[in-house]
């Protein structure tokens, strides 16, 4: 892999990659790191087991332009709808938010009611999320 | 360019800006990053500067548990009721650009959310490892009016001893593969370390590696006057780590 002119514009955004809740399954989020990684983000890893006010922290902190949340533990709802609480009531900007992990599609709604982006559930291309974060963070992809 | 008044107004409100103010922080060291924030004319507008603030390098190779310190360090720090900056750096990849900011996987204590403050930075293009604003970068956390800043450095080789102009004091976390006197002769971070913490004594013998330290630093100070300290602990245990902060703070 090259640098090119969309990794030199990457290299600009910084992306936070959360777990959060009781859930150690981070497999995907160290495939979501690498690639984004190797596409020329800034990526931060929250580390396991942060609660919902220590990723909103954690992206306050960094000036994150997105942070993309992996949930495998089934409690997406309750979680996400914490987050999105302490978000609104700390953030000075849009910052995007994705999730991705084992989210059934009839629970896809609720999350994007609470405020989530974009969702990727288990089984999406790799190729689709760095797809949709580079068209929506406006990285020239031409 | 020329800002728009939203753009103007949104400016104003955060200079007006406290050590606890996260956000506001947060914003303006990207705005630092990126050219569009000049510090130099942030200081005329700001009444402090009257507190004494540290600045603290925590250098030494890949994986001898820089973060991992620093985490126990801040822990110490918020016993003394000071506020801490942490700027941790990591390396930018030089093939595709871009980086992992991974020392947050380190910081767990559960500190309060408002007293300590946390910026992993990429050391993107520059050779040294040192980001390009750095150093404006611990201007700005030094006139906010941190107690204590500490900058965690990507994790360097024998020659890199570029924080020395950044920060009033080293720590050095050596290697325990530089337990050969020769390599210690020739090290770099050897020139500029104010403290030496021999990490993980939980899990490796140390004394090869304190003896020759020791060994270096008996024939660079003959009289033991000015020497820089040499302690032993784990920083994951939290061992040691309050005799570094005493030493190194002047308690």
């Amino acid at each position: 892999m090259k640098i090119d002119d969309n990794n030199r514009l990457r290299s600009k955004k910084r992306i936070l990659i959360a777990k959060v809740g009781l859930d150690g399954h981070d497999r995907g989020a160290k495939i979501i790191i690498n690639f984004l990684k190797e596409s020329g983000y800034q990526v931060i890893y929250s580390g396991l087991h942060k609660t919902p006010e220590q990723i909103v922290n954690i992206a306050i902190q960094e000036d994150v332009d997105a942070v993309g949340i992996s949930i495998l533990s089934g409690s997406h709802t309750e979680l996400v709808s914490e987050f999105f609480t302490e978000l609104n009531s700390k953030s000075l900007s849009k910052i995007l938010v994705f999730i991705g992990g084992t989210i059934p599609s009839y629970d896809f709604n609720v999350l994007k009611e609470l405020g989530v982006d974009e969702l990727f559930p288990t089984g999406t291309e790799i190729a689709s999320v760095l797809f949709w974060l580079d068209k929506t963070l406006q990285i020239s992809n031409s | 360019m020329i800002a728009s008044s939203a753009e103007d107004s949104f400016n104003r409100k955060l200079l007006n800006v406290s050590v606890s103010e996260h956000a506001k922080i947060a914003k303006l060291i990207t705005k630092i990053e990126n050219n569009e924030f000049n510090v130099a004319s942030f200081v005329l507008t700001q009444n402090t500067m009257s507190k004494t603030c540290i600045a603290i390098g925590i250098t030494g190779g890949a994986g001898v548990g820089k973060s991992t310190f620093i985490d126990k360090f801040i822990y110490q720090a918020l016993i003394e009721k000071k506020s801490v900056a942490v700027i941790a750096i990591d390396p930018t990849s030089k093939i595709t650009n871009g980086t992992l900011l991974g020392d947050r996987i380190r910081f767990n204590t559960d500190y309060p959310s408002k007293g300590v403050y946390i910026r992993s930075l990429a050391s993107s293009d520059s050779p040294t490892g040192i980001p390009a604003r750095l150093g404006d970068i611990i201007a700005f956390l030094k006139i906010l009016g941190f107690d204590i800043i500490l900058i965690e450095t990507v994790g360097i080789g024998q020659s890199d001893i570029e924080i020395n102009k950044y920060v009033e004091k080293i720590i050095t976390i050596p290697s325990h593969d530089s337990d050969d006197w020769v390599q210690q002769f020739k090290l770099g971070a050897n020139e500029i370390s104010d403290l030496y913490f021999i990490n993980k004594t939980d899990k490796v013998n140390s004394t090869t590696t304190k003896t020759a330290i020791e060994e270096y630093l008996g024939i660079k100070y003959p009289n033991g006057i000015g020497a820089p300290g040499v302690l032993e602990g784990s920083a994951l245990q939290n061992i040691g780590v309050k005799t570094a902060y005493d030493k190194i703070m002047g308690n």
